[in-house]
């Protein structure tokens, strides 16, 4: 059966001699491993088109249902090549594309986060401030899987808690007021104004995120915070983390 | 039920640890060993140790040698001022087969691949900006893949390089020899109709 759709790359491994085993996040079915032959001659016919942050259209061919699927014909569509001149913005495509491809589920059909992908690859491609796209699109990804965290009220009973933020729990994912702080195992101690910062990157119009005013420190508190978030709830450490940082720098 | 005895049991595991090699071909490559006049067979297991004994990286260039230096390092004709930066020892392999370069090499043994959890201090970076540093390099040549990761490697190396005075130049990006205008990718076409070149130059 011959399956069509829009994808992006997302990761790609050499898989025997000439072969490519290549990980695309496509419109209609998710996450899917794809088998691409004869890729890594130098007269493949594929060229460029298969190389991270493609968005292509696909045409696969699947033999029985369950097999790997075979790519047959492939169709750029955008290849966001200026990413590809900025050291910054590769290493923050590469943060983007690793959180997609580590935090969701193989053949689990989400629109919302293909299109949450080709729009931030999108933005990175325009970016001047990389960093606040990456952090942007981590909460929006979080909030599409379901693992969004509360930043309005007590995460545990509800009460407005409005400047008076102290902490952070990681336990039941939200801020948390000081009286059910006691009985979180799990708190960090976080300040109003990076919750007022947290909200804006999630809320912010597209095309205005790079305008949220946001510092360095509070940046890093955000980055670090959301690691310990992604490691609590879905058991994920991004390796890719450190080294990207290191590119950045 | 066991199926073979331990010692030949032994050889196909070892043997399907190979790339490419599954349980099948490996058990097919350890009857024809088997098959093997003794000789043969202890000619290949020596040439083996031997390979592991001996061969070990160049001190200068990471290449792949038997003494300490390797035989492109070690040779007064080479022009030592330009570096060629290469990937893997086969990539070396490649641009010599062109005779056309005539510098020493750089082997970085490896590229930046944050995905497969490669960074910087996991490839020999170091020590090229370290020959950079001490002087008498005139140009650095990156003749890394072209690709996402080869681009990072490239981009992260100029960077390194960028306060000393040493040219830096890239491969080009182009159509392969022998190729098709109307399969050409777009990107592939961007960076040939960018990197095209004067025919009668003066």
């Amino acid at each position: 059966m011959y399956l069509r759709t829009d994808a992006i790359v997302i990761s790609k491994r050499n898989f025997r001699e000439n072969d490519r085993i290549i990980t695309f996040y496509t419109r209609t079915y998710g996450k899917l491993d794809v088998l691409v032959k004869g890729i890594r001659k130098i007269e493949n016919r594929f060229g460029s088109s298969l190389e991270l942050f493609t968005y292509n259209e696909i045409l696969l061919w699947e033999k029985r249902k369950g097999d790997l699927l075979i790519l047959t014909q492939c169709q750029t569509k955008e290849s966001f090549f200026k990413i590809r001149s900025d050291l910054k913005k590769i290493a923050s495509a590469f943060y983007i594309t690793d959180l997609a491809r580590e935090l969701t589920k193989d053949k689990d059909k989400n629109i919302d986060i293909f299109n949450l992908l080709f729009t931030f690859l999108y933005l990175l491609e325009k970016a001047n401030k990389p960093e606040i796209i990456i952090s942007s699109f981590q909460l929006r990804l979080l909030f599409i899987l379901g693992f969004g965290p509360e930043l309005d009220k007590c995460v545990n009973c509800k009460i407005v808690i409005s400047k008076n933020i102290k902490y952070f729990s990681l336990q039941f994912g939200g801020i948390i007021c000081n009286n059910c702080a006691r009985s979180s195992s799990s708190n960090i101690s976080l300040d109003h104004n990076t919750v007022m910062i947290m909200n804006k990157l999630i809320y912010a119009p597209l095309n205005s995120i790079e305008n949220v005013i946001v510092s360095f420190v509070a940046l890093k508190k955000i980055e670090h915070l959301f690691s310990l978030y992604i490691f609590y709830h879905m058991d994920k450490k991004m390796k890719s983390k450190k080294i990207i940082e290191k590119l950045i720098k | 039920m066991k199926l073979y005895s331990d010692s030949f049991e032994k050889l196909i595991n070892e043997l399907s640890r190979l790339p490419g090699i599954g349980p099948k071909t490996a058990q097919r490559l350890a009857f024809f060993i088997l098959k093997m006049q003794k000789e043969e067979a202890e000619s290949l297991a020596f040439a083996i140790q031997e390979v592991k004994n001996k061969i070990h990286y160049c001190k200068v260039c990471n290449n792949l040698t038997e003494s300490d230096i390797c035989n492109i390092c070690s040779d007064q004709n080479r022009n030592k001022e330009i570096i060629c930066v290469v990937e893997e020892p086969n990539d070396l392999i490649a641009i010599e087969k062109t005779r056309g370069f005539r510098g020493v090499y750089h082997i970085l043994l490896g590229r930046i691949s944050p995905m497969d959890g490669l960074g910087p201090e996991d490839i020999k970076i170091d020590s090229l900006v370290g020959k950079v540093k001490k002087g008498g390099i005139r140009e650095v040549i990156l003749a890394i893949n072209p690709n996402v990761e080869g681009e990072a490697t490239a981009l992260y190396i100029a960077k390194q390089l960028k306060p000393f005075s040493v040219k830096i130049t890239r491969l080009a990006h182009g159509l392969p020899m022998g190729a098709d205008l109307e399969y050409a990718d777009e990107v592939t076409l961007t960076r040939a109709m960018e990197g095209r070149s004067e025919m009668f130059s003066t």
